[in-house]
């Protein structure tokens, strides 16, 4: 270097130095610290109407370069006001306050570049009549608003605050705030369109409560940091926002929602968010901000949020996510309050959220917003309700909410459940379910399927109970319905389906045992309708249950049909209303009632309104097998009101047992009381069959064979109705090896001890022996049948009543019978020979009668046989007379004709074994001989014709 | 002797003329004696008898329909089958509260007090 420019520089450099040292020396000089807290506590004492005192007020330069500073020290404001903590209202440690020195060398402009606060404190008081103590500065008389205006340029250093101590109190809203440890940190720039700035925030302590003690709010949160840092231009701004909270404590109206201990894993509150702010359009766009709440949970922000401006509302376009959230740590964060409901019981599970909220958010104006929350890993344990826990809780659930559309008037929000799946010991169950209208009539749609073990259900039954049963069941639930339908029951309106299978099922409890391979139940709920119905089918391949000695094994079993619910009725079958159809094959019944098993090949009927069709039935008992078809009426009537049950059946068989099918319905329908009060009445051992009353049923029968009171009959067909207490058998006609015959009999049972039996009777082209074979009682009737051997014609209508032990009452007996025969041989017997050889008869030669006509009449224990006449070769004897069925006899035969000149007649009296012959008075002479009768014997003969007519006329 | 004969016979082979009774006095309800059997005759002709001793009761007994010639009561008992069994009975007495009846055919007699 040049040694001349060396020394010039040597000079300018002294020079200056002198220059600041002249300056210094005379800024010390004038501008000391005694003298500037002079001016400054005699301006003050101008300009502060409150008191205040500075305690030291000094020029910095150095500290503050390239700034001219002004530090004040301890300066106090103090400006009492009764009821306030004190009279300070605020105190400064030490402020510096540096100002740009050459803009005010240059142009006088007083521009502050630096702002340091130590050690503060500000006390703000207001009391309960609103004074407060920071109002020092009079009103101003300027009512005119005015305008802030943004400068052209802002140069801010850095403003630096430490240690600050604020409070505030106000007495008149109940509001008490305070800062303690407050740290504050601004430096930026706005110049030249360029934006550059950072705020940091530390407080130690920030409290506020409102309200009275007890019922109001507090809130307390330490070690609060905030830093935001920002660069830009006029256009826009990017920068980072950051804020933490380690703990805080909020109570409400005695409540707390949050402790210090509440933080357990990081800071309470922890929130980093990049961002860009665009001024022109004045949009706030976030890049992965981040809230993470206890350092555990943290949901991340993508987007853009536009703030209002003039007329248009927040428009957000925003996305979030959170991390996988534990929920049971999650509640644990919630006040003991809120949780309260989990005494007891282990909750936990893992959530993820994610969703998306798009649109404007306004008073009157929601965004779109759709979340979805993946749960997994869950498990409930409450031994309380559930033995064993509920494991694998997993599923996920999508919500959206969308704004009110123009003229819709609210918003709207839907939701689905997705595979929302649960364990529980070995059974497990899925959910899908969704509503497009959560906020309105809450429609939803819901499938659950479960697959259910029966160990599992057992475990909820409780241990008294008697019951073990095996199996599984799947079961398949559908629904459509309503919210306020499901709170109504308005089961007319709900859909629902269920299908439910169980297999490898068996129940067992103390007598009752059920089981089945599998067993499927289908029902829906039907729509409409007066009251609500289900429409089922119950269908499985095999059943089998027994209940103390009965039984039921049954393959093929279907039973479908509906009921319905109508509560306004009693009784439950009209309550129910059912209608069924049921399909059984092959099926076996046991009950000691029928002693033996009742095999059902075929059961096909369908059942509604109190009437049956039975469209098929098959039946085996023993020996003995049914076919019916048919229908039954008043089923309800007669079950639930005493009606009268109605029916007409086809009854075809190929072997029937009729006592073995009567004792099955012996007493039906009749009072048991009454019933038992006759029964014990009558002795012991007596057990006569009791006609069901009330009911009517017409049997239309063809039996092929059948075993009836121990005789066997063939090709039985007719009518049989039962009605009311009364059995008719109506135009039975059947053939045995005897006989054409034509039988109809009534049985009424009006009392225990009182039974009815009536009989009509007609046997066509007989023989005579062989129905003596068949019907023993012919005999006792008409001991004569037994000397006559050939073909005739037999009528009988005859009734008596009955003891309870069938003995007939003899008061009771009436009868009328008429026999027609032709070529009748006459057999030997010791009467008849006695009698032949009285009348001279050939001896020992079998004989024909040509024809013989009888009509005999049972009165109570007499039967009377009219005089018939017998003819015979040359002689034609008349017979007439009376016996008893104790075989007492009066019997009268008179020789009408015979190569003998005079007429003869025998009395045979006494008893039947042994009686007595002796020669009797002539009668009959003119009975057969209408010119010549008497008006005894016109009588005679029209009592014979009146019998014999009234027993015709019921010959078919 | 001859003469005497033909005077005798005419008186001794005399009938006596059946008596005419009165049907009304029929009318009634009627115990038969030494038992608790009953009859009861209907004006319209018809009539109903029960026996309880042998434990029929008055609703459950025997119908029948009777008239009167003469002395001959008639009785037509009718059977719930159909069947008609008649019978006839000869008057020996009738009073307002006694009535003796005769099977001809056995010459037995019976007697009823009137209930």
């Amino acid at each position: 270097m040049n040694k001349g420019v060396k020394l010039t520089l040597i000079s300018l450099g002294s020079l200056l130095g002198l220059v600041l040292i002249v300056v210094g020396v005379a800024l010390w000089l004038v501008f000391t610290p005694s003298r500037l807290t002079a001016i400054v506590n005699r301006l003050s004492a101008q300009y502060i109407p409150c008191e205040s005192r500075f305690q030291s007020v000094d020029l910095t330069l150095f500290s503050t370069y390239p700034d001219l500073g002004l530090e004040l020290r301890d300066v106090a404001l103090l400006n009492h006001l009764d009821g306030a903590p004190g009279d300070t209202l605020l105190y400064v440690g030490r402020l510096v306050v540096g100002i740009d020195l050459k803009a005010y060398l240059t142009k006088r402009n007083i521009i502050v570049r630096q702002l340091q606060l130590n050690d503060s404190r500000v006390n703000l008081f207001v009391d309960a009549d609103g004074r407060a103590n920071y109002d020092i500065f009079p009103a101003s008389d300027d009512t005119a608003a005015s305008t802030f205006v943004w400068p052209d340029s802002i140069l801010l250093h850095s403003i630096a605050i430490r240690n600050l101590q604020a409070q505030w109190v106000d007495r008149l809203h109940q509001t008490e705030a305070s800062v303690s440890g407050l740290d504050v940190t601004a430096e930026g720039a706005l110049t030249h369109g360029k934006l550059q700035a950072l705020l940091e925030i530390g407080c130690g302590r920030l409290a506020f409560a409102h309200g009275q003690a007890g019922s109001g709010m507090t809130v307390r949160a330490d070690g609060v940091a905030i830093r935001l840092d920002a660069a830009g231009d006029n256009e826009a701004a990017n920068g980072r926002l950051t804020f933490t909270l380690p703990q805080a404590q909020l109570c409400l109206a005695g409540r707390e929602y949050c402790t210090y201990a509440t933080a357990s894993h990081g800071d309470l509150i922890a929130l980093d968010a990049p961002l860009r702010f665009s001024f022109d359009n004045r949009r706030l766009m976030l890049d992965t901000a981040s809230l993470t709440l206890d350092g555990r949970y943290r949901v991340d922000v993508d987007g853009t949020v536009e703030l209002p401006q003039e007329r248009q509302p927040i428009c957000t376009d925003l996305a979030f996510s959170t991390n996988r959230w534990d929920v049971s740590g999650l509640l644990a964060l919630l006040p003991a309050e809120y949780t309260a409901w989990r005494h007891g019981m282990s909750l936990d599970a893992v959530a993820q959220l994610d969703g998306s909220c798009k649109g404007a958010v306004a008073d009157s104006i929601m965004p779109q917003v759709d979340v979805t929350l993946r749960l997994s890993e869950g498990y409930w344990a409450d031994s309380r309700l559930l033995p064993g826990p509920v494991r694998g809780v997993a599923g996920t659930v999508t919500a959206q909410m969308r704004p009110a559309a123009k003229h819709a008037g609210r918003h709207t929000v839907a939701a689905q459940v997705r595979k929302l799946r649960a364990r529980w010991q070995n059974s497990e169950v899925v959910l899908d379910a969704e509503s497009d209208d959560l906020t309105g009539r809450v429609p939803f749609s819901a499938h659950l399927k479960a697959h259910v073990q029966s160990t599992d259900v057992a475990l909820l039954l409780p241990d008294t109970l008697p019951v073990t049963f095996s199996g599984m069941a799947d079961l398949d639930v559908n629904a459509h319905a309503t919210l306020s339908q499901v709170q109504r029951q308005d089961w007319q309106h709900i859909q629902a389906q269920v299908s439910l299978a169980l297999a490898d099922v068996a129940v067992q409890n103390d007598s009752l045992h059920v089981s089945t391979p599998g067993i499927t139940l289908d029902a829906r709920l039907l729509d409409g309708g007066v009251a609500p119905a289900l429409a089922f089918n119950i269908a499985t391949a095999m059943l089998n249950a027994s209940h103390g000695i009965i039984g039921l094994n049954s393959r093929r079993l279907s039973l479908s049909g509906r009921v319905c619910y109508d509560p306004s009725h009693d009784e439950l079958l009209d309550m129910l209303q059912p209608a069924l159809a049921v399909n059984l094959q092959e099926a076996s019944v046991y009950t000691p009632a029928i002693q033996q098993v009742l095999r059902l090949n075929t059961l096909r009927l369908d059942y509604a309104d109190g009437r049956c069709d039975t469209i098929d039935a098959s039946l085996v008992c023993g020996l003995s097998d049914y076919q019916l078809s048919g229908h039954v009426d008043g089923i309800e009537d007669y079950l639930l009101r005493d009606g009268m049950l109605q029916g007409k059946l086809r009854f075809t068989s190929n072997y029937t047992d009729v006592d073995q099918l009567m004792s099955l319905f012996n007493g039906l329908g009749t009072d048991k009381d009454s019933l038992d009060a006759q029964r014990a009445e009558a002795p012991a051992t007596a057990d006569p069959f009791i006609v069901p009353k009330n009911v009517n049923i017409a049997l239309n029968t063809h039996i092929s064979n059948c075993l009836a009171f121990g005789n066997r009959l063939s090709d039985v067909a007719g009518g049989l109705t039962v009605n009311d207490g009364t059995v008719v058998l109506d135009q039975m006609g059947f053939v045995c090896k005897a006989a054409r015959m034509q039988l109809t009999g009534v049985y009424r049972s009006p009392r225990f001890n009182h039974l009815f039996l009536g009989l009509d009777f007609h046997l066509l082209d007989i023989q005579i022996d062989e129905l003596i074979d068949m019907i023993p009682t012919i005999d006792t009737l008409v001991p004569m049948l037994k000397s006559f051997k050939g073909n005739a014609d037999f009528h009988l209508a005859a009734e008596t009543y009955l003891t309870a032990g069938y003995k007939p009452k003899m008061s009771t007996m009436l009868g009328a019978a008429a026999i027609s025969g032709k070529d009748l041989v006459v057999l030997d017997n010791e009467t008849f020979d006695k009698i032949s050889s009285l009348l001279m008869f050939k001896k020992k030669t079998e004989n024909k009668i040509d024809s013989l006509d009888v009509e005999m009449t049972v009165f109570r224990n007499e039967l009377e046989v009219f005089p018939f006449l017998l003819s015979m070769d040359k002689y034609q004897v008349c017979v007439a007379g009376r016996h008893t069925l104790d075989n007492r006899c009066n019997y009268h035969l008179e020789l009408l004709k015979s190569p003998l000149p005079v007429r003869l007649a025998v009395d045979v009296k006494g008893s039947l074994s042994k009686p007595k012959i002796e020669l009797g008075k002539v009668r009959y002479a003119n009975l057969f001989k209408p010119e010549k009768q008497n008006k005894v014997q016109e009588r005679t003969m029209e009592i014979k014709r009146q019998v014999r007519q009234s027993l015709e006329r019921n010959v078919r | 002797m001859f003469l005497s004969a033909a005077m005798i016979l005419p008186v001794s082979c005399r009938k006596d003329e059946p008596k005419n009774y009165d049907a009304n006095m029929i009318v009634g309800l009627w115990q038969k004696s030494g038992s608790n059997e009953y009859w009861r005759y209907d004006s319209n002709g018809r009539g109903n008898f029960w026996d309880e001793d042998d434990d029929v009761h008055e609703g459950e007994g025997t119908h029948f329909i009777w008239s009167l010639s003469d002395d001959r009561l008639s009785l037509t008992f009718t059977g719930q089958m159909g069947q008609e069994v008649p019978r006839d009975y000869k008057i020996l007495e009738l009073t307002s509260s006694l009535m003796r009846l005769e099977d001809e055919y056995y010459g037995n007699e019976t007697t009823y007090y009137k209930k």
